[in-house]
């Protein structure tokens, strides 16, 4: 491979590695610029999202086999990943939105404890496997660079769906509501918003995106485990910070830029004689520190006043 | 008054808490030959996230003891098993360790992850304990240099051996490693390093994919670019089966084979048909030992699954615990730790005898390849 | 719960505070002489937890900072004299100033740039920067790379072997009172009183003159001394220390023992720690509830959130005068 094919298949790489997290920053964002929650507990409904995607796909393929099996799942994951969001929001959050924001975050390591160890209680610790009976390998070819169709309706899907959301919140009534609770919640309740209403909506909203992301990594990378939100929760998390917390086009872009960053980092590193992904994360997060020390407020994040 | 009752009431109150921690422990009689049972500590993962390996390590060491108890035990003692469960992490490990100490065990055997292992081996040492390991195999273990801990699975340097072997056979030339930046499969990582040089061959790049990480396809271009044409992963079947899944999908050509961390019918079914052709450098499978498929019958008909990977060698460290006990004819530590030294047991996975470094001096390892679906032996 | 109110009162009353203290104190000081090893490796790991929460809670209780990479300021500590000791041959005791500074000069590298952001920001730059310790440990050969540093030679204490388990509950147990009093010291302070300003409202302490920024590195470098001590410690008494020791598990841990037990308040947070080292190894045994212990932990921290926000026993200060 020449320099500039790896060069261009790393940025492939990036670009899909960095759709996930932008799917699952934006639930980060959403979230926190409407109530101020670091919510730990995303990453495990990205893991319930894909869990919840396997076995309704393994009843379903009986009847439904194929990709129209796989998209019914995909749309049962979000309705199960969205009632819990709901449910985390009603009875773990709610009752704390006026107490000291740790104690929430707290809450929220809680949560995150609670359906994690639920998991990997009923899953006895091992990991599931994926068979979508698709062709995972089958894809173009350019020169030595190969993108698989799969990765296409990847990137097309993550694609949507953050132009989706963009114009949800910025042309819907609700969309509007969400973004006044964001800048105040009192004057809200006295315009007559029901902000409880616009705050689940929110966290249904932010599940949903994180399932569709769970299901999406089932289909693709086909392997399923209780500790995969971990991981993928704290990167996630990161992305939404480097972007600027709170704002939606920030998460995507910090979502893309953080998946962009592991993949050229890993080869740069090579490149420098070391081994490029043991130290990926060194310099993925040694960027982020850079990041925040010269832009405070993340890459889009503006000043405190207007979010969403 | 009615202070100071309450002042008392919360005094008692804090000595019953207290007190109930010391009522926890129950009694604790020292290894002799005056009791009536063998007790034998299991320090194996139960909780985290290698319960399964944990299970199945102490299912074997179960069925190996009843089998025994039903033949009248061990110089005419029942056998008993005591778990302590170290959760894969190494303070946790030192709690349950201790734990295990306390219950006045007479014997230890276990250690799954060498990372929860290598710190529980002094205090083992301290209590005059002897530690049969029966799955960890960082070299650092017997690094450590105490008498009383035997290694009963093959080191990584016998891996390698196998590994060279295998990599001579095929023509290989530039190998890739891959490894999860834990104990066990970095040192066998660095092993590989440091070894396969010396054979001729050269070490293309070293990758490590962080444990749980969804994407490898990074590190998948960059062997492919790196020119690579043998791939070595040497750690643990449920990032194995995903790391093999991308490199073929990123068509990536070469041969691919894995440690025996990922020796288990997990990678198969992890893998699919991307499995197909993947060599394994593998600690003695049951399927291929000679008296394996009664051995197999028993564990399935006793809890209902299939034996893991390094069943075979639990089961065989308790045979081999019984034949140096009534070698020994004692259950004294120094009597029985000589016996064990000096033992030659034959079992299902295969011989074992000891270096005077207390590491196995036979290699127990063979190399399987996945063909139509299951494992099948392959003699380089 | 009313009992629970009833207790705190107790202990928040000067006269009974202290004879309370002392009864506790005698009661830990005597156990090892009817207790077997077990017991004393598990409430040496709650003073363990103790010290780690006492140090975080200058930074967390005392001052608001979330910092989610606790694990990475006991870690330097441990990892410098792990290092030392092991590579160098250092006497254990030499070892502790090093470490005091090397805590000093990470903790103003990552705090000085880093505390004029806003709170969950530091969270994901102290969580980074966590990360990146643990790795940059995990992939060097002077550390031991990923088994860690194993052998590490216990030191001597004027001529005592520092080798059982009771030396070492002795030895955290006088650690666990030294930083009580450093504590105290620092919360009665004008210092702590510009701390505890600080997290009530940032903004108001600012324009009332007190030099925030600075306050708040001050009180990061010395929650950052207090873990690397502790490190220290905890590297000679384990013998053998491990990147997998100090993951983001760990911090978070941590993190939770403060804020469960009560931000601030000294014995609030020694009894989270004590909760979070004892309750875990309580129900490791039992079955089926075994198997659950996190889940269950898990619903039990949502339900005291909800119930006690500030939580278990949180700071009520009063005037001083």
């Amino acid at each position: 491979m020449s320099l500039s094919e790896v060069a261009l298949q790393q940025l492939i790489n990036g670009l899909i590695l960095g759709s996930f997290y932008a799917l699952i920053a934006l639930g980060y964002s959403m979230v926190y610029g409407i109530i101020k929650l670091l919510n730990f507990a995303h990453g495990d409904i990205y893991m319930t999202g894909a869990f919840a995607c396997l076995s309704v796909f393994g009843v379903l393929s009986v009847i439904i086999p194929g990709p129209g099996g796989i998209i019914c799942s995909i749309i049962a994951a979000m309705i199960i990943a969205g009632i819990l969001g709901y449910l985390a929001q009603r009875f773990a959050y709610r009752p704390l939105l006026g107490a000291p924001r740790l104690s929430l975050l707290i809450t929220a390591i809680g949560v995150s404890l609670v359906i994690y160890n639920f998991i990997m209680v009923i899953t006895n610790g091992k990991a599931s496997y994926f068979e979508s009976g698709l062709d995972n390998s089958a894809g173009v070819h350019i020169g030595d660079i190969k993108i698989t169709y799969i990765q296409i309706v990847l990137i097309a899907v993550s694609a949507l769906l953050m132009i989706g959301l963009t114009l949800f919140i910025g042309q819907t009534m609700t969309g509007k509501a969400m973004r006044a609770i964001a800048l105040d919640q009192d004057t809200c309740r006295l315009m007559g918003i029901n902000v409880n209403k616009i705050i689940g909506i929110t966290f249904i909203i932010g599940s949903a995106l994180a399932a569709i992301a769970g299901g999406l990594a089932c289909v693709y990378y086909g392997n399923v485990q209780y500790s995969m939100g971990y991981t993928m929760g704290i990167k996630a998390f990161t992305s939404a910070v480097i972007g600027g917390i709170g704002s939606i086009p920030g998460a995507m872009l910090g979502g893309l830029l953080l998946g962009l960053l592991e993949a050229v980092g890993t080869q740069f590193l090579t490149y420098l004689g070391l081994s490029g992904s043991a130290w990926k994360d060194v310099f993925a997060f040694g960027i982020l520190i850079l990041i925040l020390i010269l832009k405070p407020n993340g890459l889009l994040g503006k000043s405190e006043i207007e979010r969403m | 008054m009615k202070k100071s009752i309450k002042f008392l009431s919360l005094l008692i109150l804090s000595v019953i808490i207290l007190s109930s921690f010391a009522g926890l422990s129950g009694c604790s009689l020292n290894g002799s030959d005056n009791k009536d049972e063998i007790l034998i500590g299991v320090l194996a993962p139960f909780s985290g996230s290698n319960t399964y390996f944990g299970n199945d390590m102490y299912q074997s060491y179960e069925l190996a003891i009843d089998e025994i108890n039903a033949a009248g035990g061990i110089l005419g003692k029942q056998l008993k098993l005591y778990k302590g469960d170290d959760a894969g992490d190494p303070s946790v490990a030192t709690t349950a360790a201790a734990k295990i100490i306390s219950q006045g065990v007479d014997f230890v055997v276990g250690g799954y992850a060498s990372g929860a292992t290598i710190p529980t081996l002094q205090q083992f040492y301290d209590a005059k304990l002897i530690m049969l390991i029966s799955c960890a195999n960082s070299t650092q273990i017997t690094s450590l240099g105490l008498n009383q801990t035997f290694m009963v699975n093959s080191p990584g340097t016998h891996a390698v051996v196998t590994l060279t072997s295998l990599c001579k056979s095929l023509g290989v030339s530039k190998i890739a490693l891959i490894h999860q930046g834990d104990s066990y499969s970095k040192d066998l990582s660095d092993l590989c390093e440091a070894e396969l040089p010396k054979s001729g061959f050269e070490i293309a790049t070293v990758q490590v994919m962080e444990e749980g990480a969804a994407d490898v396809s990074a590190i998948v271009t960059t062997i492919k670019n790196s020119g690579a044409d043998f791939v070595y992963w040497c750690a643990y079947p449920p990032d194995g089966s995903n790391v093999i899944k991308q490199l073929r999908r990123g068509d990536y050509t070469g041969v691919i084979a894995v440690g025996d961390g990922s020796a288990s019918v997990e990678l198969i079914e992890g893998c699919g048909s991307d499995g197909e052709g993947v060599y394994v450098t593998s600690p003695p499978f049951v399927e291929f030992a000679e008296g394996g498929e009664k051995f197999v019958d028993d564990y399935k008909a006793k809890f209902d699954m299939d034996p893991g990977t390094y069943a075979t060698l639990c089961y065989d460290t308790i045979y081999m615990l019984k034949q140096a006990i009534e070698k020994a004819g004692t259950l004294k530590m120094e009597k029985v730790r000589d016996a064990i030294q000096d033992i030659e047991y034959k079992g299902l996975s295969g011989v074992k005898k000891f270096t005077p470094e207390r590491e196995p001096e036979i290699s127990n390892f063979i190399i399987l390849q996945i063909k139509d679906g299951k494992f099948t032996l392959v003699n380089p | 719960m009313k009992f629970i109110d009833w207790a705190y009162n107790m202990m928040d009353n000067k006269k009974y505070k202290y004879s309370v203290f002392a009864v506790i104190f005698v009661i830990m000081a005597v156990i090892p002489l009817f207790s077997d090893n077990y017991i004393l490796s598990v409430l040496w790991s709650a003073l363990f937890y103790m010290l780690l929460a006492l140090g975080l809670n200058i930074i967390v209780g005392y001052c608001g900072m979330c910092d989610l990479g606790y694990a990475a300021k006991f870690a330097l500590g441990a990892y410098t004299t792990g290092v030392l000791i092991k590579s160098f041959g250092w006497n254990f005791w030499l070892t502790l100033p090093v470490s005091v500074i090397v805590s000093v000069i990470a903790a103003i590298i990552i705090g000085a740039p880093t505390l004029k952001l806003r709170s969950d920001y530091l969270a994901i730059v102290t969580l980074g920067f966590a990360e990146i310790v643990r790795i940059t440990a995990r992939n060097l050969e002077i550390t031991g790379s990923a088994t860690g540093i194993v052998g590490i030679a216990r030191p001597k204490f004027f001529g005592l072997h520092l080798t059982q388990i009771t030396h070492w509950y002795y030895v955290f147990l006088f650690l666990v009172i030294l930083f009580i009093f450093v504590s105290n010291r620092i919360r009665n302070s004008r210092f702590g009183r510009a701390l505890t300003y600080i997290r009530e409202d940032e903004d108001a302490a600012q324009a009332m003159g007190v030099n925030t920024t600075l306050y708040k590195l001050y009180a990061y470098i010395i929650g950052a001394v207090l873990g690397g001590i502790t490190g220290s410690f905890y590297a000679v008494r384990m013998a053998a220390i491990s990147p997998g020791s100090f993951d983001f598990t760990q911090s978070a841990n941590i993190m939770l023992a403060v804020i469960l037990g009560g931000m601030g308040k000294i014995p609030g947070v020694i009894a989270g720690a004590a909760f979070f080292a004892i309750f875990p190894e309580v129900f490791r045994d039992v079955p089926i509830i075994g198997d659950m212990r996190m889940l269950f932990f898990g619903l039990l921290l949502i339900i005291v959130m909800i119930t006690r926000p500030q939580g278990l026993w949180p700071e009520r200060r009063k005037r001083e005068r």
